[in-house]
């Protein structure tokens, strides 16, 4: 063999680490028109488009945004990697909540009015597993056993309801662009539809595939080398269709914005705003970034307003904000809007190595001209006697935001949403003149919360005890959470005609310990903590 | 047959009608026929590539003891070694390893003698040396499964070199799985457990009473050892007991070893729940002892042996697992593993050696991996590479190999994350997920380059036909040595019209070419069709 010729041809100058590699993986492909489709029928004609970031590892949430009311307890429960107050970054319109010192950009996007943060968005019965919790994210299906959960996403349950008999029909007039596509080497499950990924995966724009199969017969009797051959051709097929369409729209379009170097996901994000100016109608883009797994060394031990986690504040909020910059250059500001996720949060408290384990619900950022500036919800309620298995209980449902996503963006109405996110979920107020209608504000939705009666006496009980509650009326669910952040009890789940009720709880079997008791009806919540005595 | 097997097979095919056309056979042992179809089969599955002479050799012997040899058959390499020279700094100023000489293993020296400054370089320098050589040695595979079980391990175990970030602690743990490749799965377990890669990797050096980590605990038993299956019922407490009980243990990078200490170690006992039969390990301060019971606790749970079964089915037979397979594979051949005290060969022996293996419904049904991709092919096309000893020249080559592996996704030392490389537990893709968009145009640029290169020889590969001057069983041979999914008649023609008849149907016209030997009409002809052959999706599949 010609050695020279074949080092020349294969070595790199530099060998890049995963995270580079990434790149744009496909997989799209036909699904059976669904029932779900047929059922739902009514499509939505919008141009607008989603970009969901992924923070792999699990991001901590509360140095990412930092409870001000709550900062002694806070302080006490993480004193070792704890942000000092006074570097906390303030925000307009609170003093209730601040964002982590690295975090300039975003603070100045959140007065300008183009951020609104969710706090404690999660869910019960919490899973601790990587693998685990960004496969529930991923599919919006909580359910404990994996082998029983849905193995589509969320976003491919969208978009096969949007656009049905992907792949075969497609590129169409209809869609004649991919659907979604992920910056990334590997198509992931939120893209996942029945079938085929509704999405497709690239790492490089330009990168040209030119190979036609001009097969079409399966000689072999074998299901499964059948079902694989399918699959591989469906896949030649689509990435030379969509290679083509996507390198041209990349060259259509330049770049305006300056980007942050070295900051992998602005990288991304700047592919992707390209994309969308070269004229692609495709829904959904996916990007991630990883380095979130912090068990140790997060903070540097000088001065804990820097090291590995803070570099990663600064790049989501410096990627973010030249992304949302070259948007209002392309002029393309009011069709985008784009949300952070992260399969948990960490541990309240924080470990002996500078670090935090893995935890429960964390807050969530969206952004964008139409995100509704605000902070909805409370800050957590971290306890004075802070142990190293309490967790931050969710006062949002993840699927909550989906819904509001998918009904206030993508102008999804029901029952087609509920049967996309498996359930109803209630919606949120977290998008401003957007194609499908106002809702209110988060001001006004955490004035009305707070309106809410939530008591529980006595407390700390031991025996029995009563829960007053009020309700606007319509569908009103009461959980009680345990200290891990688990959903004990139901207390209640059903509709109620607006009034104030009382719940009468007597040897409810609980051990002794901190609960929170959730209320939820339509778009309010309110939690408080109550106490369990033996 | 006897009656007892038969009914047997006929609960078997109950069990799985109408479930996804999935025929079915059991653990049985395969006696069918032993062609180079099968053969081809069991060597693609157990090796990187199924090369001519191989599948030549292996037809003259058994089922039986062509497993037995692929199984039986150990290689205890030498050690990887320095093949960099003087270190050049920002200033210009070079600097020498001080530690080890050129062409001297590096794996034993704690990497403290040089310049500070260089040190962290000489680490880079190192673990590249390192993933050479472990190229090297894959691609230099012997007649035996050795090399496609250490990787399995290291997805299975999947330590970082992003993590851990030290070339001889990568080393040693690297040789400990190598060490272990057939042998006995809960020693390993155990092994690694305090392996000082592993106790980096996932935290298990910052463990202690006072401040437990939960990292390795919670991933011991989730990623390694019983899994998430239906049947996994540990909980939450037992993860924090578990890290209770592994408190204590030590990274000393000087010696690149492990150490317990004694003062770290929470010595309260600790209760675990119902899963592990209500099991309490006494607190002491005998870490060792702990960790025994630990393990041994783990392991006397029959998930303990199902959920590597699985692993090891996903890894060399197919990724989907019914109910049958589950009932009629995964749990003899799990009970089997348990009945010989966890030692790995016995297991996978009658797995390979099992008509469920060899059925039909198991062939062709693999997507290859990018070292399936990348070394087979190589393999297959018989290009010689030099011994992995050979620093000089074949670091080099070597180094090209885990670039493009690692460019398709599959890097050595660094799966994607602590669980491996999704393709083998990803659902409900699986393999699918190697080949997308973005891979397709990799290895689409690979073996275009083989050919455009001249790194293959074409032309003798083509003289592995029993008659390349007819271009009917030049195809016909190329085509079954190449592909697992064979090509209809009708795809045949497709080709020979195509590349070897100038569009036409005349086959005199390559017959002619080849008998006067034409020979830039023949190796156009031949790079086209072997381009096309190798960008067919049936190339993709193993």
């Amino acid at each position: 063999m010609n050695r020279r010729k074949f080092l020349r041809n294969t070595v790199p100058a530099t060998v890049t680490m995963p995270a580079l590699l990434n790149g744009f993986s496909f997989n799209a492909i036909s699904s059976p028109q669904s029932a779900l489709a047929r059922l739902l029928g009514e499509t939505t004609d919008t141009d607008h488009v989603f970009v969901l970031i992924q923070l792999s590892g699990g991001n901590d949430g509360l140095n990412m945004v930092v409870p001000l009311d709550m900062y002694a307890n806070y302080y006490n429960a993480r004193t070792n990697i704890a942000i000092p107050q006074s570097q906390v970054l303030r925000l307009d319109g609170t003093d209730k909540t601040g964002f982590h010192p690295a975090m300039t950009a975003l603070q100045n996007m959140y007065n300008e009015g183009k951020l609104s943060v969710v706090q404690s968005v999660g869910y019960d019965n919490p899973n601790f597993s990587h693998f685990q919790a960004t496969d529930i994210w991923s599919s919006g299906d909580t359910t404990k056993i994996r082998k029983d959960r849905v193995h589509t996403g969320w976003i491919g349950r969208y978009l096969e309801n949007e656009y049905p008999g992907y792949p075969d029909a497609y590129p169409n007039n209809n869609m004649p662009d991919p659907l979604a596509i992920q910056i990334s080497s590997v198509p992931t499950l939120t893209v996942q539809g029945e079938i085929y990924s509704m999405g497709l995966s690239i790492s490089d724009p330009e990168n040209i595939y030119s190979f036609v199969n001009p097969f079409n017969d399966y000689p072999l009797n074998s299901a499964s080398a059948n079902k694989e051959l399918k699959f591989l051709r469906v896949v030649e097929e689509k990435t030379k269709i969509y290679s083509d369409l996507i390198k041209s729209a990349y060259q259509r379009a330049s770049t305006m914005a300056t980007y942050p170097a070295k900051n992998s996901l602005a990288d991304q994000l700047k592919i992707v705003a390209r994309l969308i100016k070269g004229g692609l109608k495709t829904r959904v883009y996916t990007v991630s970034i990883g380095g979130f797994d912090t068990h140790k060394k997060q903070v540097n031990a000088s001065d804990t307003t820097t090291g590995p986690h803070a570099s990663l504040m600064k790049n989501i909020s410096e990627g973010i904000t030249a992304f949302q910059k070259d948007l209002e250059l392309m002029q393309l500001n009011d069709r985008v809007m784009g949300m952070t996720f992260s399969e948990f949060g960490r541990r309240i408290k924080s470990n002996a190595s500078l670090g935090t384990d893995h935890g429960a619900a964390a807050p969530l950022i969206l952004f964008g001209t139409h995100a509704k500036k605000g902070i909805l919800g409370t800050s957590p309620d971290i306890p004075a006697d802070i142990e190293v298995v309490n967790n931050i209980p969710f006062q949002y449902d993840f699927r909550s935001v989906y819904a509001s996503v998918l009904e206030q963006w993508f102008c999804v109405k029901r029952p087609a949403l509920d049967q996309i996110l498996l359930k109803n979920y209630q919606s949120l107020p977290l998008i401003e003149g957007g194609p499908c209608g106002l809702p209110e504000t988060p001001e006004e939705n955490n004035n009305n919360a707070d309106q809410l009666v939530l008591k529980m006496w006595p407390s700390p009980y031991s025996i029995s005890a009563t829960i007053q509650f009020s309700t606007n009326g319509g569908h009103t669910l009461i959980q009680q959470i345990d200290a891990l952040g688990r959903v004990v009890k139901v207390l209640t789940s059903r509709e109620y005609a607006a009034g104030t009720f009382n719940i009468d709880i007597y040897n409810d079997g609980l051990p002794s310990g901190a609960y929170f008791i959730r209320l939820q009806n339509q778009s309010l919540q309110k939690v408080i903590t109550v106490m369990k005595i033996s | 047959m006897d009656r007892r097997e038969f009914f047997k097979r006929a609960r078997a095919a109950d069990i799985t009608r109408g479930k996804n056309n999935r025929m079915f056979s059991g653990l049985t042992p395969y006696t069918g026929s032993w062609t180079a179809n099968e053969v081809a089969h069991l060597l693609k599955r157990t090796m990187f590539g199924a090369k001519k002479a191989d599948i030549d050799y292996f037809l003259t012997l058994s089922p039986d003891a062509a497993v037995d040899e692929l199984l039986n058959t150990v290689a205890i390499p030498s050690q990887p070694v320095r093949d960099y020279g003087l270190i050049e700094d920002e200033f210009g100023v070079k600097w020498d390893d001080l530690g080890v000489a050129q062409g001297q293993t590096w794996v034993n020296d704690p990497n403290i003698l040089s310049n500070p400054g260089v040190r962290p370089i000489i680490n880079i320098l190192r673990v590249s040396s390192l993933r050479k050589w472990w190229a090297g040695l894959i691609i230099n595979q012997g007649r035996s499964i050795q090399e496609k079980m250490v990787l399995f391990w290291q997805h299975h175990f999947s330590v970082q070199q992003s993590e851990v970030e030290n070339a001889q602690l990568l080393y040693r743990h690297h040789a400990l799985l190598r060490s272990n490749v057939l042998g006995n799965f809960r020693d390993l377990v155990k092994q690694v457990t305090i392996d000082p890669a592993m106790l980096i990797h996932l935290n298990g050096y910052v463990n202690s009473k006072q401040a437990p980590d939960e990292n390795y605990a919670r991933e011991m038993q989730e990623l390694f050892t019983v899994g998430r299956g239906n049947d996994s019922l540990y909980t939450e407490n037992d993860v924090i007991a578990a890290a209770r009980v592994l408190t204590g243990w030590r990274v000393n990078y000087n010696s690149i070893d492990s150490s317990f200490d004694a003062g770290a170690h929470d010595t309260g006992s600790k209760s675990f729940s119902a899963f592990y039969n209500n099991t309490v390990i006494a607190g002491s301060s005998d870490g060792n002892a702990e960790l025994d019971a630990l393990v041994n606790m783990i392991f006397s749970t029959t998930e303990a042996s199902r959920f590597i079964c699985r692993k090891l089915y996903r890894w060399f037979v197919y990724y989907n697992i019914d109910d049958a397979v589950e009932a009629e594979v995964i749990t003899p051949m799990a009970a089997i593993l348990q009945g010989n005290n966890y030692d790995i060969k016995p297991a996978l022996s009658v797995l390979l050696k099992s008509e469920h293996f060899f059925d039909i419904i198991n062939q062709a049904c693999y997507i290859k991996s990018p070292f399936d991709m990348v070394v087979g092919t190589l393999r297959e096309f018989n290009v010689s590479f030099p011994a992995y000893t050979d620093y000089t020249t074949g670091y080099a080559l070597f180094n090209s190999l885990y670039v493009n592996t690692a460019q398709m996704q599959q890097e050595l030392f660094q799966p994607p994350d602590v669980s491996g490389w999704p393709s083998y537990y990803q659902d409900p893709m699986f393999y699918e997920l190697w080949v997308n968009s973005n891979s397709l145009p990799k290895r689409a640029d690979f073996t275009n380059a083989l050919v455009n290169d001249s790194v293959i020889d074409i032309r003798a590969f083509a003289n592995y036909s029993s008659n390349p001057a007819d271009p009917n069983q030049l195809i016909n041979d190329v085509t079954a040595l190449l592909l697992r999914y064979p090509l209809s008649g009708n795809s045949k023609n497709y080709i020979k019209s195509r590349f070897l008849l100038n569009n036409t149907t005349d086959d005199t016209i390559w017959t002619n070419a080849w008998n006067s030997n034409n020979n830039t009409l023949i190796n156009v002809s031949l790079q086209e069709m072997f381009k096309f052959i190798m960008n067919l999706p049936e190339f993709h599949l193993c």
